[in-house]
């Protein structure tokens, strides 16, 4: 811990800018969290009203998920991207 | 020679003698069982092993008849693949040992099979109309969206191979964490041991080394299979559906 504030007082303003951006790129998070928690709460729904065809809604469901956690890993890459650029 | 040699002694990054470790060992087991599956008497049910791949080998076709028809009968050995490979680079996180899937050649790789197939099923299926596709919302003499759908033709590679990716690699950035976090919290009572890391750890190597390992190689094999369908066109996907559904009656 005192080594990560040691370097933090050693790092410029534009570093810390940098940081600030990654820390907002991994906010897309957000969003995708939304996006999944819709999702799997609409295919509860559909599994309510048709129970019989659960594996079907289950497997589209996953599809679906996936999908829409897509943006949240890319913001992940890029935050991860920032990272290597301004500190290594 | 020489400096092949040097290449896998000293450079070679962890991860990629990992995967090569895994493929070997994948090889070695499959001969094996491809001679004792040879030798077995077809009149009685598989044992151990034999069952295991006999039952791998169904649900490849199965899931492959479902979701494309007939057709791709031939790319049950790469759905195999997938599902063996995947999950144990995944998972070599949990045997100390550096994961595959966070070097981003390997899940790049994966993708790009996986993006060929995609392509190559096109341009068989569509024929012309794949070139034409180029230029899709606007006639062909006016191509100005070649660019954009050439950029969106590239995004499943992306997608598919950023997902692992990111995903292993914040799993095992989490993981590190963890430890770190432990390890100095349990430093306050013993000297290099890392006691509340014994307790709080599993649960999240369960989490992240062993369901997102099933889920995971569930998306990719799910998206390579769906991306593949969406580009045979209706009526040809149509066709082929329902040549199994009446060689199914007919049986």
């Amino acid at each position: 811990m005192l080594n990560l504030i040691t370097l933090a007082a050693q790092l410029d303003v534009g570093t810390g800018l940098a940081l600030i951006g990654a820390g907002l790129a991994v906010f897309t998070g957000f969003g995708s969290g939304l996006g999944e928690g819709n999702v799997a709460a609409h295919a509860m729904d559909a599994i309510g009203r048709n129970p019989e065809a659960t594996n079907n809604i289950r497997s589209n469901m996953i599809l679906g998920i996936a999908l829409a956690e897509t943006t949240g890993i890319y913001g992940f890459a890029i935050a991860i991207l920032i990272l290597i650029m301004v500190l290594f | 020679m020489d400096k092949i040699w040097d290449y896998i002694v000293n450079k070679m990054p962890g991860e990629l003698i990992v995967s090569l470790l895994i493929m070997v060992l994948i090889a070695i087991v499959a001969i094996i069982l491809g001679h004792a599956i040879k030798k077995a008497d077809p009149t009685k049910p598989p044992k151990g092993l034999a069952f295991l791949a006999d039952w791998l080998v169904e649900f490849s076709l199965n899931t492959l008849n479902n979701n494309l028809g007939d057709a791709y009968d031939f790319a049950a050995p790469y759905l195999i693949f997938l599902v063996t490979f995947i999950p144990m680079a995944f998972m070599a996180g949990l045997f100390g040992l550096a994961s595959p899937m966070t070097y981003f050649t390997i899940p790049l790789c994966l993708a790009l099979v996986s993006w060929l197939g995609i392509q190559i099923s096109a341009i068989v299926f569509q024929k012309l109309d794949y070139l034409k596709g180029f230029t899709s919302p606007l006639p062909a003499w006016l191509p100005i969206f070649v660019p954009i759908n050439m950029l969106s033709k590239l995004s499943p590679l992306l997608s598919l191979s950023i997902r692992m990716f990111g995903n292993a690699l914040a799993g095992s950035i989490l993981m590190w964490l963890i430890y770190w976090a432990t390890d100095s919290l349990s430093s306050l009572i013993f000297n290099n041991f890392n006691i509340f890391g014994m307790i709080i750890a599993p649960p999240f190597h369960a989490y992240f080394d062993i369901f997102s390992t099933f889920i995971q190689t569930l998306i990719f094999v799910l998206l390579t299979m769906q991306l593949i369908s969406i580009e045979i066109p209706a009526p040809v996907h149509k066709k082929i559906k329902t040549k199994k559904k009446e060689e199914k009656q007919g049986c």
